[in-house]
């Protein structure tokens, strides 16, 4: 019997007799007895997009409590059962606290064992590295592979390294497998990035259509959100669009399951409908909406050899041209609802009664979407014809009324795409292409014009390709378990990172399947062992203090980066006529150059949060988070884009997140709408401000089909996707036990009517196989999912069941995203 | 180990009395009272005869009209083994 | 790295275990007594976590038709059937699981029941689903995390009979405002008892488990029917030919 357990029985006591009486005890009271010298401070879940605010329990340097912040706008004091265990995924058993190098006899070897490390000595063969490989093949031949899991100062610290130091664009965060399409669309359409509206949508809107999105298991606090208005709000409905039956069917009034690829078909005929029955908003899209069509045949993304890129007419084309309405009108008009239902396989009256939402005009409508619309080979395609529909009907941009693509990471907005750790972007919404933009950068970073290469990078899918290829050479994967993750790791990812040419260094807090594929390991520190800042779906940036210390000698990915770039030197990498344009920079390394540099080094320690540790800044001796951030917001303000303006640093710290633009100390709900977004001037009522016109657009994109269809010799579609239990690759959540034993390992979810056919029954151990590889696992007809006959869904958060070895390389040709829902397999006896 | 939660009704006008003696009694504490002199008291001994005694002596005390128990948590500290040896002597 | 490994279960608690160590070292009538006592006590009911198989019988047919043949245990693929040892609540040699440790998997072609020579294990029962081992029962509402408001429902999701043995009731969450709750409740006409929701759920001591039937249903007397159901299940009033006079109302509001 523990101490503190005896008083939290006393509190429970002395709660029990105040609720008799109807007292509230005093806050300290309670809080003190029960707690037991605990210190609770704000933070942000580590998980999903949604961002739950959450109060972080300190006692002894351990978390050792968590608990869903009650007055969190985004989640009210609740969580999803990963939200109720963040208090043990830092202290897996295995936790790396050392750097780990593969040596033969004392010295680096491709082909040794892992062996301990200094830090030092882990830089040092970096360094070696990484400047014989810009010596040898110049600056494409480095690469970072990053995460919508970094912080927003480790995103921003890291493209600057990459872009402005080393003067690469082949940095690529893995929400290129998980939002690329959706960036696509927004830039397409608006000319900037992310949502319009913002969660409050979830209490606003009449009704709700999911087209492609599990938010029941994916996205939790927000299916409970939208749940209770469905209960609690006359008339709400739920559309419910999906290739097989999960768990938001729960909750559905229109169950729509339809033929993989055929939601382009889908969405094409609700936008004839919205036509032919005359429900067009005309004031609005004569105001507001620009009318073209995208060029078609585009082809799949697949290394340029392969026979489908071949076929393409248009491979990797995005252009668009401008078309009249009635030119799309017509257009769309071969999408009638005979073919609709034929194609798609759902029955015409459900198709119909979707089509008469959208177009009620009396309805608020809020679309939302996840990975369905995403991992598409039309995925940008898929996103824009969802606007298209909020086009015509002029519902978008207000409370209630929107396209709202949700985010799989906790700052897959704030880090990898507002801080533009893509191959061709910078950051606020900057491309790497435009002189213009890369003009505000190096004015910015005070580096010499020509750092910044004009080409894109390689994207996520090609650097496994290239480092396959043996083109990149020296490569870092930080805060992400990418040979888990990325599709074809067996004909792409793993053969790469052993190439003998390559040398792959991945810094993680445990030994994942990327860990010990790699030749160096830097252990790292998580979540809560550094201040950080994340921003969700809904454009809420949330920052929080270092709590507790790392283990070991584990340190921050940004530790790391800043660090790393004290061992390179601007004249072992930039070119002499570069940096002769910039002579003062003679002799400097990028350190200097990039992070002690008069601007991030300019706020002192005597800043930091009283009270808190600071590890990264103590080791640098200037407030370094706050450095980066206050340099990024120049972005944001000295840019050529508005609309992207944050608070003051300080200002994070004080309360529970503001959604960007944060004008005059307001945060914006909804954009591009009068009194609510202060770029949209009196009058205007509505502006989309992102392009010069003010207008967005509407872009027409036909049905085209799928890379690959199940056939005579692979006879199922394959879908993976994820569990409520655990998190992407599971490599926080595997290590929680009890999250363990509720989801211990995959399974594959198949119809009953397949299974018989093949003389399966369920819990039978099975080989599921596609042209790419296999792996064993067990077959399950009973479980959540429910696939329609001829599909089957596995999840991919197990590492003893590597789903991604199967899974096709195809990528939608624009935003280089892969489509992991979609390609052939079979499942035969084990 | 005995933990209880009580709910004392006093004479509102002796509360302040009784809420002095009570803290003087070990292993009770105060956590809140009323205006109506009702006290929200917590009891924490080592078994539950122990503090069925102090229960007694608190209901005795000048200025206490009643006392309820509300909330009792008891725990076993003997261990396994002996309950068990317990057992086979009957 | 968390391993791939079945759990290894513990089928007899400490307590069992020291009894029976106790047993061997104690020698003389007295002991002869106490396992006597033990014998008796056992033939009563089945202690609360202990289950039977798929198919047995009532406890007491099924003790007089078990032969302690320990066929069933040998033929379940998994680590869940074990057999009852001395000391333990459960009659020595009869089969049992635990569902916190091993829940049944539910084969569909049940080889305990193909195994068992007596028909201790009812050979009439040829569909899992119409098994009925035990039923689950949502014992502690104040610690489920589903009724607390937090969105785990890990119960339901593992439920072989999902939306069918448990169901998640939608229901508003009056402390939180704008979020719902999603109860789970269990049905117990479809419910198998087989434990998946027991075994899993992520508390430390689980708030949903599984009892013998009789120890987790009430039972209402035979005296009073349910109006709506016996109308139901006659499919038609059980009294027929009383008639609805009319009533008299104003002209215009009918």
């Amino acid at each position: 019997m523990t101490i503190s357990r005896r008083d939290f029985i006393k509190t429970n006591a002395a709660l029990a007799a105040a609720a008799a009486v109807g007292v509230t005890l005093p806050a300290g009271e309670s809080a003190l007895a029960a707690d037991d010298g605990i210190r609770w401070d704000k933070g942000v879940c580590r998980f999903c997009g949604t961002g739950c605010g959450e109060l972080i329990g300190v006692r002894n340097d351990k978390i050792v409590a968590v608990q869903g912040d009650p007055d969190s706008p985004v989640n009210k004091g609740l969580n999803c059962i990963k939200g109720y265990f963040l208090a043990k995924i830092m202290y897996g058993k295995d936790r790396l606290t050392k750097p780990l190098l593969r040596m033969k006899n004392g010295k680096f070897d491709k082909n040794g064992e892992f062996a301990p490390v200094s830090w030092d000595q882990a830089f040092d063969i970096m360094a070696e590295k990484w400047t014989a490989a810009i010596k040898k093949n110049g600056p494409t031949s480095i690469g970072m592979f990053g995460s919508g899991q970094w912080t927003i100062f480790e995103g921003y610290a890291a493209v600057k390294l990459m872009k402005a130091g080393l003067g690469s664009n082949n940095i690529d965060p893995n929400a290129r497998h998980c939002m690329a399409s959706a960036v696509g669309a927004f830039m397409r359409a608006f000319a900037l990035d992310e949502p319009m509206g913002c969660y409050d949508d979830l209490e606003h809107a009449d009704a709700f259509v999911l087209w492609g999105s599990n938010m029941a298991e994916m996205h939790p606090i927000l299916y409970s959100r939208m749940a209770n208005t469905r209960l609690t709000k006359p008339g709400c409905e739920v559309h419910v669009m999906s290739t097989f039956r999960h768990r938001n069917f729960d909750l559905s009034d229109n169950d729509i399951i339809f033929t993989p690829q055929t939601d382009l078909v889908i969405a094409n005929y609700i936008a004839n409908y919205i036509i032919q029955n005359g429900a067009v908003n005309k004031e609005f899209m004569d105001k507001h909406i620009n009318v073209n069509k995208t060029t078609t045949d585009i082809g799949y993304g697949l290394r340029p050899g392969h026979p489908l890129q071949k076929k393409a007419k248009n491979p990797n084309k995005g252009k668009f041209t401008k078309i009249s309405f009635d030119e799309y009108a017509k257009l769309v008009s071969e999408y009638t609802l005979e073919k609709a239902s034929k194609m798609s396989g759902v029955a015409p009256e459900k198709l119909e009664r979707l089509a008469k939402l959208y177009a009620d005009p009396n309805k608020k409508v809020v679309s939302f979407w996840t990975m369905g619309c995403n991992q598409h080979t039309r995925g940008v395609w898929m996103n824009g014809l969802i606007y298209n529909i909020h086009f015509l009907v002029g519902k978008i941009s207000e409370p209630g009324n929107g396209p709202f693509s949700l985010t799989g990471q906790p700052s897959a907005c704030g880090t990898a795409r507002e801080v533009g750790t893509f191959a061709h972007r910078l950051p606020a919404d900057l491309v790497v292409k435009k002189e213009g933009h890369r003009k505000v950068a190096e004015k910015i970073w005070n580096i010499p014009p020509g750092v910044i290469p004009p080409k894109p990078g390689f994207h996520a899918v090609l650097q496994n390709r290239k480092l396959k290829d043996g083109k990149l050479n020296a490569y870092w994967v930080m805060c992400t378990n990418n040979l888990q993750a990325a599709p074809n790791m067996n004909e792409e990812g793993y053969p790469g990172y052993r190439n003998p040419k390559n040398f792959i260094v991945v810094s993680d807090p445990y030994p994942t399947v990327t860990a010990m594929a790699a030749d160096l390991i830097l252990p790292t520190a998580m979540w809560m062992e550094k201040e950080g800042a994340y921003g969700n779906a809904e454009r809420r940036t949330q920052f929080w203090r270092q709590q507790v210390s790392s283990p070991g000698e584990s340190q921050s990915d940004m530790w790391q980066i800043v660090e790393f770039s004290k061992r390179l030197k601007v004249d072992d990498i930039w070119p002499a006529d570069v940096l002769a344009k910039k002579p003062e920079h003679k002799g400097k390394t990028l350190y200097e150059v990039l992070f002690a540099n008069g601007q991030v080094n300019k706020f002192p320690l005597s800043e930091l949060q009283p009270g808190f540790q600071n590890d990264e800044s103590h080791d640098f001796g200037f407030y370094v988070q706050k450095g980066l951030f206050e340099e990024y917001r120049r972005f944001q303000f000295e840019g050529p884009k508005k609309g992207h303006e944050m608070a003051p640093f300080e200002t994070y710290h004080k309360n529970r997140g503001m959604r960007w633009p944060v004008i005059d100390g307001k945060e914006t709900m909804w954009r591009y709408r009068e009194d609510y977004d202060p770029h949209v001037k009196k009058g205007e009522g509505v502006r989309f401000y992102g392009r010069k016109d003010g207008r967005a657009n509407l872009i027409f994109a036909p049905y085209e089909p799928p890379a690959e269809s199940p056939d005579k010799e692979y006879d199922l579609w394959l879908v993976t996707g994820r569990v409520l239990e655990h998190w992407h690759s599971g490599t926080m959540t595997r290590r929680v036990p009890e999250l363990y034993r509720a989801f211990p390992n995959a399974k594959v979810y198949m119809n009953p009517a397949d299974a018989r056919a093949r003389e399966l029954r369920c819990g039978d151990e099975v080989k599921l196989q596609t042209r790419r590889g296999e792996l064993l696992t067990r077959i399950e007809t009973r479980g959540r999912n429910k696939p329609p006959e001829g599909m089957v869904f596995i999840p991919f958060f197990d590492a003893s069941q590597l789903v991604n070895k199967l899974t096709l390389d195809a990528t939608d040709p624009l935003s280089k995203e892969a489509d992991f829902k979609k390609c052939a397999c079979r499942v035969v006896e084990a | 180990m005995s933990i209880s939660g009580l709910v004392i009704h006093t004479h509102p006008f002796q509360a302040e009395a009784v809420a002095r003696k009570i803290g003087a009694v070990d292993g009770a504490e105060i956590h809140a009272a009323t205006d109506d002199g009702r006290l929200v008291v917590t009891l924490d001994e080592p078994d539950n005869a122990k503090a069925s005694d102090t229960f007694v002596r608190i209901q005795d005390l000048d200025g206490v009209l009643s006392v309820s128990l509300v909330y009792n948590y008891f725990e076993q500290q003997t261990d396994e083994k002996e309950a068990i040896d317990d057992n086979f002597q009957t | 790295m968390v391993s791939d490994k079945p759990i290894e279960r513990s089928r007899v608690n400490n307590r069992r275990r020291f009894l029976a160590d106790t047993a061997r070292i104690t020698c003389g009538v007295a002991i002869f007594g106490l396992a006597l006592g033990l014998y008796s006590k056992q033939g009563r009911s089945l202690p609360a976590t202990a289950l039977r198989p798929p198919g047995a019988l009532s406890e007491e047919d099924f003790l007089g038709a078990c032969v302690r043949c320990g066929q069933c245990v040998r033929d379940c693929p998994y680590p869940t059937l074990g057999l009852a040892e001395l000391g333990g609540e459960v009659t020595v040699g009869t089969p049992f699981f635990t569902a916190r440790e091993a829940p049944c998997e539910m084969c569909e072609d049940i080889p305990c029941i193909a195994a068992c020579p007596t028909g201790a294990l009812d050979p009439g029962v040829t569909d899992i689903d119409d098994a009925r081992m035990g039923l689950a029962v949502l014992v502690d509402e104040e610690n489920c995390l589903a009724f607390l408001g937090l969105r785990c429902e890990v119960c339901y999701r593992v439920c072989p009979l999902i939306g069918k043995a448990i169901t998640l009731e939608h229901q508003r969450n009056p402390r939180a405002g704008m979020l719902a709750r999603f109860l789970p409740t269990v049905h117990s006409d479809r419910c198998t008892g087989c434990g998946k929701c027991e075994e899993t759920c992520v508390l430390d001591e689980a708030a949903i488990k599984v009892f013998p039937i009789e120890l987790a249903k009430g039972k209402r007397g035979s005296h009073y029917r349910l109006g709506w159901g016996e109308k139901q299940k006659a499919g038609k009033p059980r009294v027929s030919g009383i008639i609805e006079p009319p009533s008299r109302r104003p002209e215009a509001r009918l």
